[in-house]
This record gives C-alpha cells, sequence and structure tokens, in this order.
C-alpha cells in the first residue's frame, strides 16, 4: 500500500458560513513519511484533521484513510477504525484531567476493537523512550507540567503503534528549547508511521520528510501531483 | 472501565456530585419516610377495635363515638342512663356487650370502667384478645388492671396502691383519696390506645363519684344494676349473627327514651381515615415534588458541567469513543448519583426510625416499625433511577451533539 493518505476531489463547506470552504482537489501522503503541514489559522486546518480522522463527515469528494476509503464506513466503524489506527495529539488538553497519566496513555484500549487490544509490556518500552517514570505516570494529569502532559500525549498516540499518527499544534504551548525535543522525540519514537504534523510555525518545518502549505495544496489542481 | 472513568470524572467535580447526592438523598429520605410513615399509622389505625361489631354512645357523630371510645381522644357529649343500656342489651340479636364509663384519669391516663367482659371481647388487630402479661382481671371494688404503657411508663408492678383523679387533666385538683386501689393484673402491649388506659370495675367508677363503700367488697357481692348502676359513656356490642347487625343498629338509633348512636367500627375507621387521608395524598404529593425537584437540580448539574466538559468529549472522541458511549457516560453518571443518593436516603431513613421509634411511641403512641418496606424502597429507587435516566437524556443528547461537531482544535 502505497499511501497513507489520499485525497480526491474534496469539498466541505461550513454548514453556517457559505462564504467559506476547503477544497483539496488531490494530495497523497506516503506511507512512513513525515509531512509538515503549514497552515495559518482560520484556514482549515483542525478541519482538515476532522475531516482525516473520520469526525467530520459532511464533504464531497474521496478520503482514504490506510487503504480505507471513510465514506464507506459507518459512523461506529470510523470511531473504532480511528481508534485502532489513528494516533492524535492536540495542541494543548490532551488528558483527561482527573486520570493518572498511565490511565490516560490507556484509556484508547477501551475503544479499540479487541483482536488490537494491547499487552502492557509495550506501554513499558515507550515510556522509556520518553522518559516517563514510574511515579510520574501515577500522578494526576492536571499535577504534570505541559512539557510532561506533551509527552504523556504522545505515549498515548504512539501506544498500540498507530500507523497514522495526527498532530495538531502539538508544541504551540511549549518554548523553543522543548519544542525542538519534543519534534525530535515524536519523530524518533513514530519511526515506523506516517506522521502529519500541521502547524503555523515555519521554523519546526526542517524536521520533516516533506513540507506543504495547506494553502498551495487547496489551489493546485488535480493534474499536479504532489506527493 | 467505563464506571471507573465516570467514578473519576465526578470525583473531580465533587462538591457539585456530593451536593447533588445530598439533595437526592434528602428527598428520598422524605418519600420513604413519608409512606413509611402512612403505611404503619395506617396499620395502627386499623388494628385498634376488631371483633366489635357495633358501638354505642350518647347521640354524637361516628367519628366523635369512635374517637373517644376506642382512642380515648375528646369526651363523650351525653352518658347513657344505665336503664338504656339494660334495654339495648336484652334485644334478641344481642350475644354479648361491654360497658365503659371514662372521665376520670391517673396521672394523664385515662381510667377506664368496665366489666371483665371487656378483657374477654374487646379485641384487637386481628382479632386478638386482650391478655395478661401479670396477675389476672379484678374481682373486688378497688382492684385496677394497667395498660401496658401505663404500667411500664410509670414503672407500676403488682399489688402497688393507686389513687384516682377525677377528670382528665393530667394535673387534678380533685382526688379521690378516699380510694386507692390496688394493681392486680398488668396488661400485655397491643400497640394500641388500649395500652394507654387503666382498667377499674364499673361499681368503682360509681364509687368515686357517688358512693362512700369504704369495704373492698367482692364484685360478686355488690352486682352492677342493684346498688350500682352507673351511667355509661358508650358500649360495645356484639350480634348473633352478621346479618341482624344493621337491623340491630337500626333498633338502636330509633330507641325512644333517650338518643343513641350506633356504629359500625369499620365503617367509622374507614370514614375517619379518609380524612386523614387527605394529609397523607397531599404529603405523598409533596414528597413527589421534592425528589422531582432534586432530580431537575442533577439535571442542571449535568448540564453546567457540558460546557467545561467540552475537551474531556473531544478528547475521548479523538481516542475513538463513539457517541454512544458519550451518550452512556453521562446516563450512568446521573445513574451513579441517584443510586448513591437514594442509598444514602435510605439509611438515614433507618437511621431516623431507629431513633425516633421510642420518640414516636412516647409522644404520639404509635408503634411502628424501624425498617421500611424494601418493596415499596425498592419501587422507589426504580422510579428514581428511571427518571434520572430519562432526564440525563438532556444533557446527553446535548454532548452528543457537541462530540459530532468536536473540533480537535483544543
Amino acid at each position: 500500500m502505497p499511501h497513507s493518505l489520499s485525497i480526491k476531489n474534496l469539498l466541505f463547506t461550513w454548514p453556517k458560513k457559505s462564504d467559506f470552504s476547503l477544497e483539496i482537489p488531490n494530495w497523497q501522503v506516503e506511507t512512513g513519511k513525515k509531512v509538515f503541514l503549514y497552515g495559518r489559522s482560520g484556514q482549515g486546518k483542525s478541519t482538515l484533521l476532522n475531516l482525516i480522522s473520520g469526525i467530520e463527515n459532511r464533504y464531497s469528494g474521496h478520503i482514504q484513510v490506510l487503504g480505507q476509503d471513510l465514506a464507506s464506513l459507518s459512523q461506529r466503524q470510523k470511531d473504532t477504525f480511528r481508534a485502532n489506527n489513528i494516533g492524535i495529539i492536540f495542541q494543548q488538553f490532551n488528558l483527561l484531567p482527573y486520570l493518572s497519566a498511565e490511565q490516560n496513555i490507556l484509556l484508547a484500549q477501551r475503544f479499540k476493537s479487541s483482536d488490537k487490544k494491547l499487552q502492557p509490556e509495550n506501554l513499558a518500552s515507550i515510556c522509556d523512550r520518553l522518559e516517563l517514570t514510574r511515579s510520574l505516570l501515577k500522578q494526576k494529569a492536571n499535577e504534570l507540567s505541559v512539557g510532561q502532559q506533551q509527552r504523556v500525549a504522545v505515549a498515548r498516540a504512539l501506544y498500540g503503534s498507530p500507523r497514522l499518527i495526527i498532530a495538531d499544534e502539538p508544541t504551540s504551548a511549549l518554548d523553543t528549547q522543548t519544542r525542538e525535543q519534543f519534534i525530535q522525540l515524536l519523530l524518533d519514537s513514530a519511526q515506523s508511521s506516517t506522521v502529519i504534523f500541521v502547524s503555523h510555525d515555519m521554523s519546526l518545518a526542517p524536521h520533516f520528510d516533506q513540507q506543504l502549505d495547506l494553502a498551495r495544496l487547496q489551489q493546485q489542481r488535480s493534474d499536479l501531483d504532489v506527493a | 472501565m467505563l464506571l471507573k472513568l465516570v467514578l473519576a470524572s465526578l470525583w473531580s467535580r465533587r462538591v457539585m456530585a456530593i451536593l447533588t447526592c445530598t439533595s437526592i438523598a434528602i428527598s428520598m429520605l422524605v418519600l420513604i419516610g413519608v409512606e413509611h410513615l402512612r403505611a404503619e399509622i395506617k396499620s395502627n389505625f386499623e388494628r385498634t377495635v376488631s371483633g366489635v361489631d357495633l358501638i354505642v354512645g350518647g347521640r354524637t357523630s361516628g367519628i366523635n363515638l369512635l374517637l373517644f371510645s376506642v382512642f380515648k381522644i375528646g369526651n363523650p357529649s351525653n352518658n347513657i342512663l344505665w336503664k338504656s343500656y339494660q334495654d339495648i342489651i336484652n334485644i334478641n340479636q344481642v350475644a354479648w356487650s361491654v360497658p365503659i364509663s371514662m372521665g376520670d384519669s391517673h396521672k394523664g391516663f385515662s381510667v377506664i370502667g368496665t366489666t371483665n367482659d371487656y378483657f374477654e371481647y374487646f379485641k384487637y388487630a386481628d382479632k386478638q384478645k386482650i391478655s395478661f402479661v401479670q396477675g389476672k382481671s379484678f374481682t373486688r371494688l378497688y382492684e385496677v388492671v394497667l395498660g401496658a404503657d401505663v404500667a411500664k411508663k410509670l414503672g407500676y408492678s403488682l399489688d402497688q396502691s393507686l389513687v384516682m383523679s377525677h377528670g382528665t387533666a393530667k394535673v387534678s385538683f380533685t382526688h379521690h383519696d378516699d380510694h386507692s386501689f390496688k394493681v392486680v393484673g398488668i396488661l400485655k402491649p397491643t400497640g394500641t390506645p388500649a395500652d394507654q388506659s387503666l382498667y377499674i370495675p364499673l361499681q368503682g367508677i360509681d364509687i368515686l363519684h357517688n358512693k362512700q363503700e369504704i369495704q373492698n367488697k367482692l364484685l360478686v357481692d355488690v352486682p352492677l344494676g342493684k346498688n350500682y348502676q352507673p351511667q355509661l359513656s358508650a358500649f360495645f356490642v356484639g350480634s348473633k349473627s352478621k346479618i341482624a347487625i344493621l337491623r340491630l343498629q337500626r333498633n338502636i338509633n330509633q330507641y325512644v327514651q333517650e338518643p343513641l348512636s350506633a356504629i359500625l367500627p369499620t365503617l367509622a375507621l374507614r370514614e375517619l381515615w379518609q380524612i386523614v387521608g387527605t394529609v397523607e395524598i397531599s404529603l405523598m404529593i409533596i414528597s413527589w415534588l421534592i425528589l422531582a425537584t432534586a432530580l431537575i437540580c442533577m439535571t442542571t448539574m449535568l448540564l453546567a458541567s457540558m460546557k467545561e466538559r467540552e475537551r474531556e468529549l473531544a478528547v475521548l472522541r479523538a481516542l475513538g469513543a463513539n457517541e454512544y458511549i458519550i451518550i452512556l457516560l453521562i446516563g450512568a453518571e446521573a445513574l451513579v448519583l441517584t443510586l448513591i443518593g437514594a442509598l444514602v436516603g435510605y439509611v438515614l431513613v433507618t437511621v431516623g426510625l431507629l431513633f425516633g421509634q421510642a420518640l414516636l411511641e412516647q409522644h404520639f403512641a404509635l408503634y411502628i416499625q424501624p425498617y421500611a418496606d424494601l418493596t415499596t424502597v425498592g419501587y422507589y429507587f426504580l422510579i428514581a433511577a428511571s427518571a434520572a435516566i430519562l432526564l440525563s437524556f438532556v444533557p446527553a443528547l446535548i454532548a452528543y451533539k457537541k462530540s459530532l461537531m468536536a473540533s480537535l482544535n483544543y
């Protein structure tokens, strides 16, 4: 399977703002690639990610994720598909504040189909890589620093080795120093996965295999192949 | 896992959760408490008199007659002449009769003049006889039998001597000082007003008011009807056959020499309960309204929390939780709050009843079971839980809509 993501003739119109729409004629992401997607705020970055992860459904065109046409799945199937295959990291507030770090990481297991549930041994190696100590894992999420919270969020996104990782401005709450470390950590840990990293911060772009501008993605015609 | 999530989430909002639980607990306390008291009062009520076909008194309302003759509340309006009593009990259909004469008291407890037949024919609950724990019935003029409560509260025992007062007030200035009565029997507790009285021979009542019989003669030597013709407050009548009761009642009501009233105790009890029943219904309505208020408060609390939980729902959605799980989560939360609240309410009722039991007995002569009927409680739990689940659909549907539109942009 050459493409982790394939979008053709995607058109999304906000139901309440008819003057603004998101239109992507053609976009493919190769499996295993780490893609940096640049977009200014209000350009539809989050909407695009909602579409890819199967949370937003009101679109026309084709979205294929990991070879699976999203339109052919029911909402429940999409939810399970997301739980099984996609790891998501938000800008901030990734964690349920009242659960411990460890419980947050394991939370997604609840929603996976039974054959995808993992043995806890995998957790240990992920936590080692992300320098999440036992005592830190036992702490409540709201007792952690923002940097620690983001590492826990990465651990959760990576746990279960999802084939696609989507990150939505995960570094915006971090300072420059930690930002660099965080990106490196994410990319190192997610070796075998495809990563789509969305940000308005161009300084992070050099870390990635590919850099794309959402504005250009929307303009290009379907005959231009951008990969 | 889901339950753990619900509990952890609730715990993170524990102040609100505890307050909500408390309001539900209080409403349950009121609901179960009122229903339990109602049922207990009703059963107390129904066991007061049994096996009596007619109660006869001076012309008055049925309820008044029932109240003073059985419940020892209020006073008879007119007394019955001894002759009228004799005329009535000589009617063919009368199988037995028990005369009573009231109007005296001992330390706030009513003194009833009657005959030995009282203990033979006046029954309570399910046609149970009033039996003796100690001693026996009176055989002499100056002898008294104590109701269970009288003996217990005043600490009297057999062979003690008591002085009777005129009138029914607790403090009386006209003591029948010359006449002290010896305790010869103590009755078994019945859980009815019968426990709250002292019983002396009818002749004794007559002596208290009119005669000066000094000697403590045997009752057989001073039979009623000769020298002793006391006025009666009321008398209980047993009929020879059930069919004859109504005819007997009509005969008594039409007795020309003196205006009399004869009532059927079961009918009068029902009539009296209907008056109490209005209060009962309003209490029940209030209890249900309190429960409704508590549940609506819970819904408000859940709704208010929806705003701050947008992120929480977004995280769950991103992790692959479908909308049904979100709805389930909110529903489970409502259910947990309601059941904990209801359980606390039930425990409070039980504790309250255990402590309140003695007080109710002391002040209102109410004998109640401290444990509420579990079927009723279960039924209330079920209603509260169903209502909670139904009401939780309001915040749940909002959460569902939110989760559908959940943006990952947080």
